[in-house]
């Protein structure tokens, strides 16, 4: 276990692992070695439950996915037991079109997303994989149990991926309820559960899914990613292929806010705990997936007043830039920071809610995840 | 094993031993014609005791010399394997059993990893070569 006071950005990217310590004044910033080189790192994430342990999820091309764990922020890195499918040589690799053929076995492809447990569940953690598969443990990760309820779900077979893959890449625990889970799924859509995973139901209405015949079915929507609102456990933000909307009703309904922006796709969104109410989105093209305007750009939206901000000027960072799913985060303090890192490895941040940005001085390879440690960090 | 000099079988053994860097313990080489038929030349032994070798990326996880195995098919030699060396299981074959994508299996030179794969009979191998196919960037 390691306490103490640093800043810590987590940076997962196409070629390792990056833990990234700040200043107080987050202006000044140490890039640590490099972890898991060569490999792709789809997230990292800090448990605040116990201080110093950081997850890496490490997709390699060769030997497959991996999950790692450090105990003092990324110094030395162990690889825990990594969530599989169930071996077994009865079960066919893939559906033969045979109805009596015994349901197949989904090989995990890739590690996308950890969400660690409640506090009061100090050693449960969440993840969430390619094929459209969620995992638990309630030992931190010595064991972990395949959720059924979605693993084989009834309907999976018509769950089609999207182009980044068929990822369950958004896990959320209500912080009133622990039983209260939400997932999202890349063209399948966000559902929740009231029962620790035991049923869901499907929390997409109001959600266009502009690609398919049916341009608002109950699933299907390519959900991006989902945040929620750190004052209001019933909001949440959410960037979808089809926009950007809010909910404040636990999901049940949907509303679009992205249309005064033109062109509404993007893949990140965050919401910084000391802001609340508020939510930072990285408008994309919708054809190209980098900022449109020209310039690295992240939009504010107020869900008080309704309103959306802009926080760069255009001559800040001229260019052409893609941010992933998990490439925005907010930390803790007051005014908070946000930090973004692109898919041709600028990290940028702000320590002031977005009044002025640096870029870090270090060029990473292309950036998956970013995330902050600290000692209230989320 | 160093006999009589006159001794033909040493002879072609020591030829095979200078010829076949894998069994004195050099970096894994797939075998050339050459080789392969002095190779073959020299008596079977009684099981099939292999030399098994992992390129760079996969010794993290396991053996990272040559290694003996006695295995009579891939798929019995990745579970001995796997079994000496826990850290190795799921990075060759993934859960359903498969090889995955980009890992290449050389039985005695000869890729079988797009034809047999993991039910590939060892019956009078000699060397097995576990590399990483050219991908990546």
């Amino acid at each position: 276990m390691v306490s103490d006071s640093k800043l810590r950005i987590l940076v997962g990217t196409r070629k390792g692992t990056y833990i990234v310590e700040g200043d107080a004044r987050r202006t000044r910033w140490k890039v640590g070695p490099v972890a898991h080189q060569g490999n792709e790192v789809y997230h990292v994430v800090a448990d605040s439950r116990h201080p110093g342990d950081v997850y890496a999820l490490v997709n390699s091309w060769l030997y497959g996915p991996v999950l790692y764990r450090s105990r003092d922020y990324g110094k030395k890195w162990n690889e825990i037991g990594t969530p599989l499918m169930a071996s077994t040589k009865t079960r066919p690799p893939k559906f033969d079109g045979n109805p009596d053929t015994p349901a197949p076995v989904y090989p995990v492809a890739n590690l996308w997303h950890l969400e660690p447990g409640p506090p009061a569940e100090p050693k449960t953690l969440y993840l969430g994989a390619d094929p459209h598969l969620l995992f638990r443990t309630t030992d931190l990760g010595s064991s972990w149990e395949p959720i059924p309820s979605i693993n084989e779900h009834p309907a999976r077979k018509g769950w089609a991926p999207g182009a980044g893959g068929a990822c369950l890449h958004t896990i959320l625990v209500d912080p009133r309820d622990s039983r209260r889970l939400y997932v999202g799924m890349s063209a399948v859509g966000t559902f929740r559960s009231e029962d620790g995973g035991a049923t869901w139901k499907p929390t997409n209405k109001g959600v266009e899914a502009p690609f398919l015949p049916n341009k608002f079915p109950e699933t299907g929507q390519c959900v991006h990613h989902v945040t929620a609102d750190a004052a209001d456990p019933d909001t949440f933000y959410r960037q979808d292929h089809g926009g950007m909307y809010v909910s404040h009703d636990r999901m049940d309904q949907w509303v679009r806010i992205g249309k005064p922006l033109g062109d509404d796709f993007g893949f990140a969104v965050a919401s910084p705990r000391a802001a609340p109410g508020r939510a930072y989105f990285v408008r994309l093209d919708g054809q190209a997936r980098v900022t449109g305007e020209g310039h690295f750009q992240v939009h504010e939206w107020n869900d008080k007043t309704r309103k959306w901000r802009k926080l760069l000027s255009p001559t800040a960072f001229p260019g052409h830039f893609g941010v992933q799913r998990e490439g925005i985060a907010t930390d803790d303090r007051n005014p908070p920071g946000i930090y973004v890192g692109t898919t041709t490895g600028q990290l940028f941040v702000s320590p002031n809610a977005g009044k002025t940005w640096h870029q870090v001085p270090f060029q990473f390879p292309g950036i998956h995840s970013v995330s902050v440690a600290n000692p209230a960090s989320r | 094993m160093v006999g009589d000099r006159g001794d033909p079988f040493v002879h072609l053994s020591l030829y095979g031993l200078l010829l076949i860097p894998g069994r004195i313990g050099g970096p894994a080489v797939s075998m050339t014609k050459g080789e392969k038929e002095a190779w073959s030349a020299s008596p079977a032994p009684a099981s099939y005791m292999l030399n098994v070798h992992l390129d760079s990326w996969l010794r993290e996880f396991g053996p990272r010399g040559s290694e003996r195995v006695d295995a009579d098919s891939v798929e019995h030699l990745l579970d001995v394997l796997e079994e000496r060396y826990p850290r190795l299981r799921f990075k060759i074959r993934d859960e359903t059993g498969h090889l995955r994508r980009y890992v290449r299996v050389f039985v005695d030179g000869d890729d079988v990893s797009g034809t047999t794969g993991a039910a590939t009979s060892l019956r009078g191998a000699r060397t097995i070569d576990i590399l990483h196919s050219i991908a990546g960037g």
